[in-house]
């Protein structure tokens, strides 16, 4: 039994580096696609906030510097922006729609006459419309009331000390209060905080590391399960094994090891790859082991699902039609590749519960956050069981084609 | 079949009934279990019938047995050859009716011994086009259960015994026709089966190759049960020592090629080459086919009928050149009782 069932890794062993094909689906491309979100996702820091600013303040006459000016500078050092001078408003607006800055501000003429002749100076801020237009909006609000804070304390501390000389002092801690209450009425405090594997470079290296090792078991063990029979028949050698003495389940084994052993190969592909780049895992044997198990279980859940589907195909360009129309949406939308936390709710919900999902979320809890194997295993339970129930619909419809095939 | 069933009932009661096992050592028994299994191992398909799901009855109830050496199914394209060896190899599940091989069902509870007993060549010779030629050889070691260490060894050997050591590197796409065939035939004799079932094993391949095919078959059949098939009616007259004669998903006669002629075609055939005016009726003597330049004539007693042949020939104007008496063959065979002309023939 045990050399029957080897069978077909033998096949996809001796056919690795004889078939271009092969190699690069399960070593070149992984390792390509991984480079590539390395590049593209792999840095910690967020890139900074275009900003373009017209400044007309022309500030006052015995001051040596605008206030105008004091704000470009703030917004320079701030390191949340980019500063672009433009040197009018219009200029910022074509800017804006070009796609040149993501926000602007004009600080209009008489800025610092205004705020220092105890007027609202105004100031006119844009900010770019689109699916981040919350993000500018708010970068720049912020940063605008914060300097407004820093001017109105400022104008209050003068008020206060005013205020002080005038009362008797035993009012004095009342006023002191009541001016501080006037400065600040609600005292928030802001702590940044980024998810966890947001946090370092080693971490969102290895989050997506993960993420390519789950395309892989996406689109092999899928691939695999979807086309096992008809290219068996394709190729005739279905015949041959029918006559054998492998029976149908030894058949379906063989298979499944073939496919563990692709994603064997293509995980350790890409983890090699990933260390020199700089993911960072927490991975003692017993971790590694039980990751490699959970991967396992992801491939199996794929091979159940892809024989599954291959009740819709009769052909192999069909199977792989299907595999295709499959695999793509739920690489990106499954919490696979893209983390499922900037997934809206309700992929968030299928991220969730999908097994293959699950079972890599509980890997990069235990390669990434440091969870223990049995966190890890408990998380995946569902998955797993899921796996069981969907491999032996799989193994049935397996059984189901090869009996027709043997009838035809 | 009875005199087998009969030594095996023997066998067993001595082996049993006696509690002989317990006194004979372990080589001794293995060695009489072997010998039980080479009396098993014979090929008996009962009353097979193959309906497709579109319908078409391809084999409509075959009954036959074969033993040691070559039982050839002869008949020409969609006559059920292939689809009755394909049932009989366990490729295709029949409709009705049962295949045994050494007495075991091969759909039954014992599918497995019964199909470790059976190599399959099929005429499609499907193999793993990523292999080469050896590593296919493997591939079928594998899928019978040998190890590969084993597989390798056993498949190197078969590659020299079929002249092809050479290409046993070759991918098997770029071998020729010959060579994938012969392949084929190397692959269904990995595991030593008992049986080997091979599906027009030299279809494809030219005179010369099919002859030196079949020499090495008959040298390779020895003990083995080989049922093969074939449209070529010399190929099986040349090689079978039994022949099961296909008609439409039936079996219409069987038995020995000489058999057969002797039965279905008695007497000889006279072929008379030469510029042909006419086509006399010649006393105890039948035309078979006739055209401007060559005519066949059947004939129970050529040395009486051939000189009145030659003589009403030559007095309807006839230029005889060239007068050929031979013995028919299974072709005039398969003529007369299906009316269907056969290659070879």
């Amino acid at each position: 039994m045990f050399n029957r069932v080897l069978s077909e890794s033998y096949v996809f062993l001796k056919g690795l580096f004889r078939y271009k094909g092969t190699l690069f689906w399960v070593i070149i491309f992984p390792i390509l696609f991984y480079i590539l979100m390395v590049a593209i996702w792999g840095n910690a820091n967020t890139s900074p906030v275009r900003i373009g600013v017209v400044d007309l303040d022309e500030g006052q006459d015995n001051a040596s510097a605008s206030i105008g000016s004091i704000l470009v500078r703030a917004l320079n050092e701030s390191g949340v922006f980019k500063v672009k001078i433009y040197d009018s408003e219009a200029t910022l607006r074509n800017a804006l729609k070009n796609g040149a800055v993501d926000t602007g501000i004009v600080i209009p003429e008489g800025f610092t006459r205004n705020i220092t002749s105890m007027h609202t100076a105004r100031v006119k801020a844009y900010y770019m419309e689109g699916q981040y237009s919350g993000y500018y909006r708010g970068s720049i609000e912020g940063f605008l009331s914060s300097f407004s804070d820093r001017l109105r304390s400022r104008a209050i501390n003068e008020s206060l000390n005013y205020a002080l000389s005038m009362v008797p002092p035993d009012e004095a801690s009342f006023i002191v209060e009541w001016f501080r209450y006037i400065e600040n009425p609600v005292n928030a405090s802001f702590e940044g905080y980024a998810p966890e594997m947001l946090a370092t470079k080693g971490g969102i290296r290895a989050f997506y590391a993960i993420g390519m090792i789950g395309v892989e078991v996406l689109f092999i063990g899928l691939s695999i399960g979807a086309t096992m029979i008809i290219e068996a028949r394709k190729e005739g050698t279905l015949s041959i094994i029918l006559s054998s003495p492998m029976s149908n389940w030894e058949m379906l084994a063989s298979e499944t090891v073939a496919s563990l052993l692709a994603v064997a190969l293509s995980s350790i592909s890409i983890l090699a790859v990933s260390l020199p780049l700089g993911a960072k895992y927490n991975m003692p044997p017993s971790v590694a082991a039980t990751a490699a198990v959970l991967i396992a279980v992801g491939a199996v859940f794929t091979i159940g699902l892809g024989l599954i589907l291959s009740l819709l195909a009769k052909s192999e360009e069909t199977a792989m039609a299907i595999v295709n129309g499959i695999a793509f949406p739920v690489m990106f939308t499954g919490g696979i590749v893209i983390p499922d936390f900037v997934l809206p709710s309700y992929l968030k919900a299928f991220a969730n519960v999908y097994p293959l999902s699950r079972v890599l979320k509980a890997v990069r809890q235990m390669l990434i956050y440091n969870h223990t194997p049995l966190q890890a295993v408990s998380y995946a339970a569902p998955a797993i069981a899921a796996t069981v129930i969907v491999y032996a619909l799989g193994a049935l419809v397996f059984n189901r084609l090869v009996s027709k095939a043997v009838e035809e | 079949m009875e005199c087998i069933v009969f030594r095996l009932l023997f066998l067993y009661s001595i082996l049993w009934k006696t509690e002989f096992h317990t006194v004979l050592n372990e080589a001794a028994a293995n060695n009489i279990r072997g010998w039980l299994e080479g009396v098993l191992v014979i090929v008996e398909a009962v009353d097979l019938v193959k309906i497709y799901r579109n319908g078409v009855k391809a084999v409509d109830g075959v009954s036959f047995e074969a033993g040691p050496g070559i039982t050839m199914l002869m008949g020409p394209n969609g006559s059920g050859k292939t689809t009755t060896l394909s049932m009989v190899a366990g490729a295709l599940k029949p409709t009705s009716g049962s295949v045994y091989i050494g007495g075991l069902d091969v759909w039954g509870r014992e599918w497995r011994r019964a199909r470790s007993l059976v190599g399959f060549a099929p005429q499609n010779m499907p193999f793993k086009e990523r292999l080469n030629a050896l590593e296919n050889l493997v591939w079928h070691g594998l899928i019978k259960g040998m190890s590969i260490r084993e597989s390798k060894r056993r498949g190197r050997e078969l590659l020299e015994v079929f002249g092809m050591e050479d290409h046993a590197g070759f991918m098997v796409g770029k071998l020729s026709g010959g060579l994938r065939r012969r392949l084929s035939i190397a692959a269904a004799l990995l595991g030593d089966p008992d049986v080997l079932v091979l599906d027009e094993p030299t279809s494809g391949l030219d005179p010369a190759a099919r002859r030196s095919l079949w020499r090495r078959l008959r040298s390779l059949a020895g003990e083995k049960c080989v049922v093969a098939s074939t449209h070529i009616a010399s190929d099986a007259e040349e090689n079978a020592g039994k022949v099961l004669v296909f008609h439409k998903g039936r079996i219409v006669a069987e038995g020995s090629p000489e058999e057969l002629v002797e039965k279905y075609s008695p007497g000889s055939v006279i072929v008379v080459e030469g510029r042909i005016t006419g086509v006399p009726e010649v006393d105890e003597a039948s035309v078979v086919k006739s055209s401007g330049e060559r005519v066949v004539y059947m004939a129970r007693d050529p040395d009486t009928v051939l000189p009145r042949i030659i003589e009403a020939m030559v007095r309807a104007g006839s230029r005889v050149e060239r007068v050929e008496v031979r013995k028919p063959g299974l072709g005039e065979v398969y003529l007369r009782l299906t009316g269907v002309r056969l290659e070879g023939a």
